[in-house]
């Protein structure tokens, strides 16, 4: 370790011009919002556009930022190239299921037909709900042309089972596509005395909208293992459970492809001169202990050290101040 | 003209032998002795395996003795190590089953081809010829003609009754060898425990 040290900030990852997904994830209740936010604070001052995508199903990003957002992307408060969007993984496929028949038509006709094609597929194959959602939402983010788009992840179960949609997904379109052209022509043509599906779509069509989702799913599967576009900020705090998760964490990702190579540790308890609280005092003598070997495990990995603040990291004010140490280096006062 | 009754009995014989044993019993001993043939691939990968399964067990050792919470990274490094090689022998594992697999189905595939032609080609060769000659007045004419059936001259036994007969006969000594066998081995089992039943009863007595 006496050679070169990483960097303790997360500069590298705010310079990096060419990154276009960054993921912000660990264990639920370790400051992944707070985390995503600061760094999505700081991004906004090295990027023209951010977007900052909460997939968590508890939604925090209102909280921080004491703003209510939804679905849309709308612009947070005293930013003007800072955007946010809460989506939720599991509610989305409704919208897609009713999204997907013709305007015009009304509801139970869309029931009838297409709905209850996509809703038999939906719980045929396991997942697929979550993973056309995701395509879904990817291809709006796509279309939205942000610089850089950071998703505030669920606590890590969910969070590797979202990056894992994409190749699960992928195999299974492919093979449905191939079917479609080997048996569509003969579909189409029982289908056709009738003029189509009860819905009024044809065969064909639902083809092409699922190949469409494979198309941008595919594409996003090469972004994402892409260690120039993407990558993952793993946040944790020094405490052996989450230390376990993280390290878990790290090698799933590796298992995936997906690049990361930042850590940053939160709620530290850094020791103050004069201070008479001997729990904080025994606390940080156990986080030492972890932060330890974090520095040992994770040499090649940008370690940021985060204290732990007297107060909730609430609001922009707060957030930048926070967000500051993302930078800078937290120097404890001796 | 003994030649070919003679064969078609041995035929018999040998299939009755086979469905006997049991074809997965066959499957077992045949690759038994098939993997200690030089030239197969499975003797020179098992070393490797063996190698790979006494690092796994050597890493196992390792994380048990280290304690997770006092030595995280050490642990840890011995965990990416362990899940590493894990993965390794699990494919080693897979390969070997696969292995065992297609042997297997190809074993058997050969075993049906080679009986299913050699009854073909017996049933085929031998067809116009009698068996044996029936004497004259034995039975009436229509079981003359069922047992010459299809091709045997009339008044003989054709090949494919021959076939069936010896068939027949063979299946049903099997099952009164099995009937017999299992009669005997359930006596014996029942003879063995009364003595011993007894003894400790007497042994209780003396005392």
């Amino acid at each position: 370790m006496a050679e070169e040290e990483m960097d303790p900030t997360l500069l590298s990852v705010l310079e990096q011009k060419t990154l276009r997904w960054i993921f912000v994830g660990g264990k639920g209740g370790v400051g992944k919002t707070t985390t995503s936010c600061s760094l999505a604070i700081q991004l906004a001052k090295y990027r023209k556009s951010v977007l900052l995508i909460s997939t968590d199903p508890a939604h925090n990003l209102s909280d921080a930022f004491n703003q209510k957002f939804g679905k849309d992307a709308r612009l947070i408060n005293g930013f003007d190239n800072l955007s946010a969007m809460e989506i939720d993984p599991n509610g989305s496929i409704q919208d897609f299921i009713s999204n997907a028949g013709e305007s015009g038509e009304d509801a139970m006709a869309q029931l009838g037909g297409m709905g209850n094609m996509m809703q038999d597929l939906a719980f045929s194959v396991p997942g697929i709900d979550e993973a056309v959602s995701f395509a879904e939402v990817m291809k709006q983010v796509k279309s939205l042309a942000y610089d850089v788009v950071i998703f505030d992840t669920a606590p890590t179960g969910h969070t590797l089972r979202f990056l894992q949609f994409p190749t699960v997904l992928e195999k299974g379109l492919a093979k449905l596509s191939q079917l479609s052209q080997q048996f569509g022509p003969m579909i189409n043509t029982f289908m056709g005395a009738r003029g189509g599906l009860p819905g009024g779509q044809n065969f064909d069509e639902i083809m092409q909208r699922m190949e469409s989702i494979r198309e941008t799913i595919a594409e996003v599967n090469t972004q994402f293992k892409n260690p120039d576009m993407t990558t993952f900020v793993c946040v944790c705090i020094s405490e052996f459970l989450s230390l376990y998760e993280t390290e878990r964490m790290i090698q799933e990702l590796n298992g995936f492809e997906i690049d990361t190579h930042a850590i940053v540790v939160n709620q530290l308890l850094f020791p103050q001169p004069g201070d008479p609280c001997d729990r904080c005092g025994a606390r940080w003598k156990m986080q030492k202990k972890y932060l330890d070997q974090i520095s040992e495990l994770y040499e090649d990995f940008n370690v940021v050290k985060m204290p732990l603040l007297t107060e909730e990291v609430r609001g922009k004010e707060k957030l930048e101040k926070f967000s500051e140490m993302l930078v800078k280096p937290y120097q404890p006062p001796t | 003209m003994a030649s070919p009754l003679i064969l078609v009995f041995l035929f018999q014989l040998f299939q009755a032998i086979i469905t006997a044993v049991g074809k997965h019993t066959l499957n077992e001993a045949c690759w038994f002795f098939w993997s200690f043939l030089p030239f197969v691939p499975k003797a020179t990968a098992s070393k490797e395996e063996i190698r790979v399964r006494q690092d796994l067990m050597r890493l196992k050792k390792e994380l048990t003795a280290t304690s997770a919470q006092d030595d995280f990274a050490k642990w840890a490094k011995i965990r990416r190590q362990h899940d590493k090689l894990e993965e390794q022998y699990k494919q080693f594992a897979s390969s070997q089953t696969t292995l065992k697999e297609t042997f297997n189905s190809r074993l058997n595939y050969a075993r049906m081809i080679a009986l299913g032609g050699l009854r073909l080609y017996i049933q085929w060769n031998f067809t116009r010829q009698p068996m044996y000659w029936l004497p004259k007045g034995w039975i009436p004419w229509y079981g003359e003609w069922v047992l010459s059936f299809p091709y045997a001259p009339r008044g003989s036994v054709s090949v494919q009754a021959w076939q069936f007969a010896c068939g027949a006969v063979l299946s049903m000594i099997a099952e009164a060898l099995k009937a017999l066998s299992a009669l005997l081995f359930t006596k014996g089992a029942r003879n063995t425990p009364e003595p011993a039943m007894k003894q400790p009863a007497s042994g209780v007595k003396a005392e």
